[in-house]
């Protein structure tokens, strides 16, 4: 979002005492058919990472507080939405189980989604993202 | 989060969630209330005091294909602060031993 650090900032500003984790998500395409630009972007998730850590522990000092709010990286994928039409995925009547968020996926797809899984794991400092 | 005992109690005693008539065991979920458009009932709208923008307005459209329109409001970042606040502070009050996340940009 546009208004992505400032809205974590004061997200956090006012639900500091309330909460105990900040979300991310991440959601990454290939639509600039750029083989290597998309194989390297799961990199863009450590800065991600250390910059939301960096805020949060920002309204911390403010606040004059010890408190550590954690991170929860609840949403990531390679995701397309968009490969097949709505047509094909919203059909008449009350369809059982329509596939409206299914993907057809290729093996570029497979490693960048593996990088993001690594990315995951990796040791963030003192927090790990869950 | 983790729902205790007493939770679980109030929840099927009804007041918060319908009895399904199943048991229910200890079970570790992750609510996720946030999306990039939440849909609030107009009464509840008006309870809060929020305006309604104007000129833009979403198409819903449901599994079956029917479509309605809905007029949008806009909550700036503060207002979100204050009203995830003000929720998690319910939610604590229902039980104290669940944690919860405030809603980030998705960078």
């Amino acid at each position: 979002m546009a208004t992505y650090g400032a809205w974590e900032d004061t997200v956090l500003e006012h639900t500091f005492d309330h909460v105990e984790y900040i979300s991310l998500h991440t959601y990454i395409n290939n639509y600039e058919r750029n083989t290597k630009a998309f194989l390297a972007s799961p990199d863009l998730m450590d800065r991600f990472i250390e910059e939301v850590v960096a805020i949060a522990d920002a309204v911390a000092a403010r606040k004059r507080s010890s408190k550590r709010v954690m991170l929860s990286f609840d949403e990531w994928n390679v995701w397309y939405r968009t490969r097949r039409t709505p047509a094909d995925r919203v059909k008449p009547g009350w369809p059982i189980a329509p596939p409206i968020l299914e993907e057809i996926y290729s093996v570029q797809d497979a490693l960048v989604f593996g990088g993001m899984y690594l990315k995951l794991a990796a040791v963030h400092d003192d927090r790990p993202p869950r | 989060m983790t729902l205790r005992n007493s939770t679980r109690r109030r929840l099927l005693r009804g007041s918060l969630y319908p009895s399904t008539g199943v048991t229910v065991a200890d079970v570790v979920l992750l609510v996720d209330s946030g999306a990039d458009v939440t849909l609030l009932p107009r009464q509840a709208v008006e309870r809060l005091g929020i305006g309604l923008a104007t000129g833009r307005g979403y198409e819903i459209s449901g599994f079956d294909g029917t479509k309605s329109f809905v007029p949008p409001v806009n909550l700036d970042m503060h207002e979100y602060g204050r009203a995830a606040a003000e929720a998690a502070k319910m939610m604590k009050w229902v039980d104290p031993s669940i944690e919860l996340a405030a809603c980030g940009s998705s960078g």
